[in-house]
């Protein structure tokens, strides 16, 4: 079974009589029977339209068995993209025209917007496709689509009858991102990244004496003729880097409106870590997730590439906001050798997550913490006093313990733009350049 | 009726609004042949509810109840019977019945394709055109006082209204 029959569904049904000819039966019989009974030519005449349409109505009969077949247009897909069902209802033989409406469903915009279609029918089958266009990640419910369809004069019907939605994985729509710092500390064979040490590279390190083992065509001939020695050009080497994404799904703070609206603090953290792993992939490096919650902790080992980077977006599309039950400290830097960039992406609310990022900075290794909170706090208008008040007090402990974890070695950023860890990622490069702790 | 002001297609207010203008033309009819004028309750107020209910709400009994009674009522009203109101009363009749079944099988707030208002419309016309031929009958007969006389106009008209699907049929069979 191909992955379309897999995902589509299926109603059947019978034609059934409306109200509208029973009326016109009942309104006609109604009609003669006072003419025959009072001699009223003229009541003959005044129903003669009614049960003209009641025979016609009862000739003309759908013929067809009507059935509906359903499926997505697309079973992957990403936030703020097109998708639709599409309805292919048959044995509609004699019909005049079939409707289709999309039931609402949440962060799910219909097109047409009230979700509804009316198509005339020509042949005995009919083919509707109804925008269905997911507005935010995650697990999304398309929602119930009706079908139906109608014969001559209203008199005969089929339906409504209903195509259960489905419910799918929407991936979530990555952020502009980029950078043009190097990583701190570059550990793998190939890549991207400048090395610190010299090797097999692209960037120039220095003209040194000729080793055994030096390829030909890197001896520097202008100096090795002026000193009468043998002289290479020497270069860094360059390697990639293990980027270790960790996605704070404790909380879930503001309102979320899809995409293109008012985010909340998780679809900023979800967008902002596809963002900063779809850069890291497609150059090369090696990148790895953790989604911390409590409801579905999930964990992607290190891989690059677009397959990899999709099955990152898959995963982050899982994330379900839940605060963590415990934190096992031996477990917190699990899979994380020396030399990896741990990247934080978070709302930073959580003394666990923070705890967390300053113990994983403790133990050596580079560890940067992207502040989705900075810049966009939640609209707090419907608040009392007290709770803005609360609130507020909040942000100062927060502010205290933010500084306190970067005390401990974490860089803490706001995230803004494309070039959030630009400046960032070049100081710790310096710094790396004095050693790797 | 909540869903009708809300979302309401062009397609779908333009039907109620045939439904409720068939009915009050209907009611218009009534009060001139009565000669009560419009504050009459029996020929002029509770036909012009009923119309207004048969708009607001197609789907129920609201039609079947305007349509009895203004049966009911141009027995009541009405002495001469071949008068030639009868065609524009059956008229507005056959328009709120078909006004009415299309509003309430139709999505309220999708847009109509207009190859179906088209094909209602002409099948409307083509009901009309026979109406129209019965009663020309009925004129023709009913002053000669023959036996079964309306038996013969139902059979009449039933004959031109198989003939008028007919054609209907074989029009549908071109198309496609």
């Amino acid at each position: 079974m191909s992955p379309a029959a897999e995902s589509s569904t299926y109603a059947g049904g019978r034609w059934l009589l409306t109200h509208a000819h029973l009326r016109a039966v009942l309104i006609a019989a109604l009609g003669i029977l006072v003419a025959l009974v009072f001699s009223r030519p003229d009541v003959l005449i005044l129903v003669a339209p009614l049960a003209l349409a009641a025979v016609w109505s009862a000739v003309a009969r759908p013929a067809g068995s009507p059935r509906a077949v359903s499926r997505l247009a697309r079973d992957r897909a990403t936030e703020g993209e097109h998708n639709g069902i599409i309805v292919q209802a048959q044995g509609l033989q004699g019909a005049d025209f079939a409707a289709a409406s999309q039931a609402a469903a949440a962060w799910v915009q219909r097109r047409p917007h009230h979700g509804s279609q009316v198509h005339y029918v020509t042949e005995g089958s009919l083919r509707f496709t109804l925008g269905v266009d997911p507005l935010r990640w995650g697990n999304r419910s398309y929602g119930t689509t009706l079908v139906g369809a109608v014969g001559p004069w209203g008199a005969y019907s089929w339906g409504p009858v209903p195509l259960p939605g489905r419910q799918r994985k929407v991936a979530p729509t990555a952020e502009h991102f980029d950078t043009r710092a190097p990583a701190p500390h570059p550990r793998g064979l190939v890549g991207h990244h400048r090395s610190a040490r010299p090797g097999q590279g692209s960037e120039f390190s220095a003209i040194r004496h000729f080793q055994w083992g030096d390829k030909l065509k890197n001896i520097h001939w202008p100096r090795s003729l002026r000193t009468g020695e043998l002289h290479v050009t020497s270069s860094y080497a360059d390697q990639d880097t293990h980027v270790a994404l960790i996605l704070d799904a404790q909380n879930d703070l503001g309102i979320s409106e899809g995409l293109g609206g008012a985010s909340s603090t998780l679809d900023r953290s979800v967008r902002a870590a596809a963002a900063i792993a779809e850069h890291f992939a497609h150059q090369g490096d090696r990148v790895s997730l953790q989604v911390i919650s409590g409801a579905v902790p999930k964990r992607l080992n290190p891989g690059t590439g677009s397959r990899h980077y999709r099955r990152l977006l898959q995963m982050l599309a899982d994330a379900v906001p839940a605060p963590e039950r415990e934190i096992s400290p031996e477990k917190i830097r699990l899979g994380l050798r020396a030399g990896t960039l741990v990247v934080i992406v978070s709302a930073l609310v959580s003394e666990a997550m923070l705890s967390r990022a300053a113990a994983l900075a403790r133990s050596g290794l580079t560890v940067v913490a992207v502040d989705v909170l900075s810049g966009a706090e939640p609209q707090l208008q419907q608040a009392d006093a007290y709770e803005r008040l609360a609130w507020r007090l909040r942000m100062i402990e927060r502010e205290h313990e933010i500084r306190r974890v970067g005390q401990a070695g974490v860089a803490v950023v706001p995230w803004r733009d494309p070039g959030t860890l630009d400046t960032v990622l070049r100081m710790l490069t310096r710094r790396g350049g004095a050693g790797v702790r | 009726m909540r869903e009708l002001i809300r979302h309401g297609s062009a397609a779908q207010l333009l039907l109620r609004a045939v439904i409720a203008l068939a009915g009050l033309g209907f009611t218009a009819l009534l009060t001139v042949i009565s000669e009560r004028g419009v504050a009459d309750f029996w020929t002029a107020l509770a036909p012009a509810a009923l119309s207004l209910a048969a708009a607001l709400w197609p789907q129920n009994l609201a039609p079947l109840g305007m349509l009895a009674y203004s049966v009911v009522a141009w027995v009541a009203v009405n002495d001469d019977v071949r008068t030639a109101w009868t065609l524009p009363a059956a008229a507005l009749l056959l328009i709120l019945h078909t006004g009415a079944a299309a509003a309430a099988v139709l999505p309220v707030a999708a847009s109509v394709p207009a190859q179906l208002w088209i094909r209602w419309t002409g099948r409307a016309a083509a009901v009309m055109v026979v109406t129209i031929l019965a009663w020309m009958l009925m004129r023709a007969v009913s002053g000669l006082l023959i036996p079964g006389a309306a038996l013969i106009l139902l059979a009449a008209t039933l004959l031109a209204g198989a003939a008028a699907l007919a054609h209907d049929r074989w029009a549908r069979a071109q198309a496609g």
